[in-house]
C-alpha cells in the first residue's frame, strides 16, 4: 500500500519527488559526462611532439604565444599562473605539493618575484635548475646587463634568467621643473633634496617614502649593505653603514611636502598628487604609469616625465642604482626535457620577437635598442631638456649600473619595509629609525632561513 | 530618568540604520565603481556614478581577459558546485535519516564523527585530500574537487536534526504497519516531507562549494580547468593596483572597475539560487523548532 497515492497532496509531493530525482540524475549526468570528457582535453596529435609545460604570467601572454608560433614542432602546455606576484609563494606551494607527489613540475616558468632564486633553487623546494654549467652557453649570458644576474646567482650558479630589468632613474618633468623655478636635473641626492624645498613651495613633490619599494630606491641605490650574502650563507645586514645612515638623515632633512608618505598605488595618490610630480627617483617602468595617474590624463602634456640619469649620492660617490621588480625566467631541474626547455627559455628571453613583446626593458643587451625606439615612439614621455639623455641613454645607463651587492634572500625585504617601517614612517618615524626596524626584522628572518648574519 | 517606548524605538531604528549602511556601503561602492573608469575611480567621490559605457567597457575587458577565460572559469565553478551538491544531497539525507531514525551498532559513534569532521576547518583536509587523490591518479580533474565537495557532513548533520526533530515516529510506525518495508517508509514517507531540508541543504552545499578556492587551487593545475574563484586570484594579479611591480599587467586591460565587476560576477550565481530557494529555506531552517 502507498499511502501517499491515496490524497491529492500525495501525489503533489510524488511529481515533486520525482521530479527531484529526475533533475539529480540528470545534473549528475551532465557532470558526470562532462568530467569523463575531460576538460580542455589535449589532441591525439600533440602526444607526437615533444612537450613543454611553460608557466606564465597575464604580461607574458603574448610572448608566449610568440614561441607556439615560432616553434610548431613543439607541444606547449600554457599555463596562466599568478607569476608568484606580490610574494604570496604560490610556486612554493606547488613546488612543495609536486615534490611530495612526484610529479606537476612545469619545465619552464616566469617569476614576478625577484627574490624567488634564493627560494626555488634551495630546500626544501630544489627546482630551479643551473644555468651556467652547460644548459646555457656563457656568450649568451655575458650579454645580459651588467649586474642583471645578481639575483639569480648562489655561490657562483646562475638559476634563472632575467626577462626585463626594472632599474632607476630619476624622472622629471620639464613643465613643472620650469614652473618650480629649477633651472637644472639633478644629478645628485644633494641636488634633488635642494630642489625639493623649491618643489614644496610650490606644493609639488620630488619623490614618496611611504612605497614598498623605498629601501629598493634609496638603499639599494647607495649601496647601503642591507641585503649583501657576502659568502654562500652569509649575509651582512649593516644599517649603521655609511651608505645608510648618510642617505637617511638626507632623506629625513627634506619635509614631508616635498617627500610625503604616500603610495603610489593608493586610491587618493592620483586625485592628491597627479600632476604634481616634479622628479620621482623610480623604475624605469614608472615613465608610463605618471600620466595615468588622478587629475593627469594621458593627453595632458604637463604630465609627462622624461628619463634621467640615476642620481649619485656626491659628485665622487658610486655610480649605482638599484631596481624595482622585473622578472625572471627559469627552468625546471625536474624537467624531462632540460635542453628544450633551456632552449625555450633562452628564445622567450633573447629574440627580438619576444622581446619587442615584453612590457619592460630587455635584460638581453642586444634587444635594448629596438625596444627603446618603439617606447619613444608610443608618445608617452616628455621631451628630453636640452644637455639631457634621451630615453634610450638613460635607461642603458641605468641598466649597467645596477648594484651588484643587493642579493636575493628567501623573504621579502620589501614586505618587510611595507609592513614593519612604513607604519612608523606614516606616523612621523624617520628614515634613521626605520632603518633600524628594518634591519632587525630582516636578521630575524635572515636567520630563521639558516643565514650567519653580521653585520 | 526612564526612556520612552517611542525614545527605544527610534534609537533602535538608528543603530538598524548605522548597521545597514555598514554593511551596504561596500556594496554600493563595488556596484558604482563598475560604471567607471579607473582615474574616476580613484579621483571621483566614492559614490559618484559613472556611465553605462564605462560598465560596457568594462564588461568586454573582463570578459575578453585572456580569451575568454572568465566564462571557462563560471563553467567549471558550475560543473564542480552542481556535481558536487549532486552528490552531498544523495549521501547527506539518507545518512540523516538513518542516524536520526533507526537504531544500528555506532550510531552514537558515527554522530560523533559527523560532529568532529564539521567543525574541521576544511582546509586542514586539503593537504590529506590532495595525497589521497593523487594515489588514485585523479589530481588536476574534476573529481579531485567533486568528491571532496560531495563529503559535506553539515548536512547529514542538519538532515539529522531534521528527521529526529519533525518527523513523528508514530507515522513512520504506521506505514510500517501497513506494509511498508524501511525503504518504503523513507522513499515514500520521509524523503517527501523532507523538501525544505533537500533545500536547505543544497543551498549551503552549494555555496560552500561555489566559494571554495583552497580546494581547486591545490588539486587543479590546468587553466582550463580553474573555478572561478581561483580565477579571480589571476585577476588580481594582473591589475596594476594591485601588482605595481609587475611592469605591463596595465596594458593587460584589466583594471579595478573590472575587477569589481568580477567580484559581482562570481557572486551573482550565489545570489540568484538564494533569491529563488529563499521560502524554502526559511521552511527548512524553522522546521522542527515548533510542536504543535
Amino acid at each position: 500500500m502507498n499511502i501517499y497515492r491515496s490524497s491529492g497532496g500525495g501525489n503533489r509531493r510524488t511529481r515533486w519527488h520525482r521530479r527531484t530525482l529526475a533533475v539529480a540524475a540528470c545534473a549528475s549526468l551532465v557532470s558526470l559526462s562532462i568530467v569523463s570528457a575531460g576538460i580542455g582535453a589535449t589532441g591525439a596529435s600533440a602526444a607526437k611532439k615533444p612537450t613543454i609545460t611553460i608557466w606564465y604570467d597575464t604580461a607574458r601572454k603574448s610572448m608566449v604565444q610568440a614561441y607556439i608560433k615560432a616553434h610548431p614542432k613543439v607541444h606547449v602546455v600554457a599555463v596562466l599562473k599568478d607569476g608568484d606576484s606580490n610574494g604570496d609563494g604560490t610556486y612554493q606551494s606547488a613546488f612543495a605539493l609536486d615534490n611530495r607527489v612526484g610529479h606537476g613540475w612545469p619545465d619552464i616558468y616566469f617569476s614576478e618575484q625577484n627574490n624567488d632564486a634564493a627560494s626555488l633553487a634551495q630546500a626544501p623546494f630544489n627546482d630551479a635548475a643551473v644555468l651556467n654549467k652547460g644548459l646555457i652557453s656563457k656568450s649568451t649570458l655575458a650579454k645580459f646587463a651588467h649586474g642583471s644576474a645578481a639575483l639569480c646567482t648562489i655561490g657562483g650558479k646562475v638559476y634563472c634568467l632575467r626577462n626585463d630589468l626594472a632599474m632607476n632613474v630619476l624622472w622629471y618633468n620639464p613643465t613643472l621643473m620650469a614652473q618650480d623655478g629649477i633651472t637644472s636635473v639633478p644629478t645628485t641626492w644633494q641636488q634633488w633634496a635642494t630642489d625639493g624645498a623649491l618643489a614644496a613651495a610650490k606644493g609639488d613633490i620630488i619623490g614618496t617614502q611611504g612605497d614598498s619599494w623605498d629601501a629598493d630606491t634609496y638603499y639599494w641605490g647607495n649601496e647601503c649593505p642591507l641585503s649583501q650574502e657576502t659568502s654562500p650563507g652569509t649575509l651582512l645586514i649593516n644599517p649603521a653603514s655609511t651608505n645608510c645612515t648618510a642617505m637617511a638623515s638626507l632623506l629625513d632633512g627634506v619635509s614631508r611636502t616635498a617627500l610625503p608618505v604616500a603610495y603610489m598605488f593608493s586610491s587618493t595618490f592620483g586625485q592628491q598628487y597627479g600632476g604634481k610630480i616634479v622628479f620621482y627617483p623610480g623604475a624605469s617602468w614608472m615613465g608610463g604609469v605618471f600620466p595615468g595617474l588622478g587629475s593627469c590624463t594621458s593627453a595632458n602634456p604637463d604630465c609627462k616625465m622624461a628619463a634621467g640619469y640615476p642620481l649619485t649620492f656626491s659628485s665622487s660617490g658610486p655610480a649605482v642604482t638599484g631596481a624595482i621588480g622585473g622578472g625572471l625566467w627559469f627552468v625546471s631541474s625536474h624537467s624531462k626535457n632540460l635542453k628544450l626547455a633551456a632552449s625555450a627559455v633562452v628564445w622567450l628571453d633573447t629574440s627580438l620577437t619576444s622581446q619587442n613583446l615584453s612590457p619592460g626593458f630587455p635584460a638581453y643587451g642586444p634587444d635594448d635598442a629596438p625596444w627603446v625606439a618603439t617606447q619613444d615612439a608610443s608618445g608617452s614621455y616628455a621631451t628630453p631638456l636640452s644637455g639631457q639623455p634621451t630615453l634610450s641613454q638613460a635607461f642603458n645607463k641605468a641598466a649597467n649600473e645596477i648594484w651588484s651587492g643587493w642579493s636575493a634572500v628567501p623573504y621579502a625585504n620589501d614586505q618587510i619595509w611595507a609592513s614593519d617601517v612604513v607604519p612608523s614612517l606614516a606616523t612621523g618615524g624617520t628614515q634613521a629609525a626605520g632603518l633600524g626596524i628594518f634591519a632587525s626584522d630582516a636578521a630575524n628572518l635572515a636567520r630563521s632561513d639558516g643565514f650567519q648574519v653580521h653585520s | 530618568m526612564k526612556l520612552s517606548h517611542f525614545t527605544w524605538r527610534i534609537v533602535g531604528l538608528i543603530v538598524l540604520l548605522g548597521f545597514t549602511a555598514f554593511f551596504f556601503v561596500p556594496v554600493i561602492w563595488v556596484l558604482l565603481a563598475t560604471t567607471k573608469t579607473d582615474v574616476q575611480l580613484t579621483s571621483s567621490g566614492p559614490f559618484s556614478l559613472g556611465t553605462l559605457s564605462h560598465f560596457v567597457h568594462a564588461w568586454k575587458a573582463l570578459f575578453g581577459f585572456q580569451s575568454d577565460a572568465m566564462v571557462g572559469w563560471l563553467e567549471n565553478s558550475a560543473i564542480y558546485s552542481f556535481g558536487g551538491v549532486a552528490i552531498a544531497i544523495i549521501a547527506a539525507i539518507p545518512a540523516g535519516y538513518g542516524l536520526a531514525l533507526t537504531q544500528f551498532i555506532g550510531r552514537r559513534t558515527l554522530l560523533a564523527i559527523t560532529l568532529v569532521t564539521m567543525i574541521m576547518p576544511a582546509t586542514a583536509l586539503v593537504l590529506p585530500l590532495f595525497l589521497e587523490m593523487n594515489s588514485v591518479n585523479l589530481t588536476d580533474t574534476p573529481w579531485a574537487v567533486i568528491l571532496p565537495f560531495s563529503f559535506f557532513p553539515f548536512g547529514v548533520y542538519l538532515c539529522y536534526i531534521f528527521f529526529s526533530s519533525t518527523i513523528p515516529k508514530d507515522l513512520l510506525s504506521a506505514a510500517r504497519v501497513d506494509g511498508c518495508n524501511e525503504w518504503g517508509v523513507f522513499r515514500y514517507v520521509a524523503l517527501p516531507l523532507a523538501r525544505p531540508v533537500v533545500a536547505l541543504v543544497a543551498f549551503f552545499a552549494f555555496v560552500a562549494d561555489w566559494n571554495n578556492y583552497y580546494l581547486p587551487f591545490v588539486m587543479i593545475a590546468s587553466n582550463s580547468k580553474l573555478p572561478v574563484q581561483v580565477g579571480l586570484e589571476y585577476l588580481i594579479s594582473s591589475t596594476e593596483a594591485f601588482n605595481p611591480g609587475n611592469p605591463g599587467t596595465g596594458a593587460q586591460l584589466v583594471q579595478r572597475p573590472e575587477l569589481a565587476l568580477a567580484i559581482l560576477v562570481a557572486i551573482a550565481p550565489v545570489a540568484i539560487v538564494f533569491m529563488f530557494a529563499q521560502r524554502t529555506l526559511v521552511k527548512g531552517m524553522l522546521a522542527g523548532a515548533t510542536k504543535e
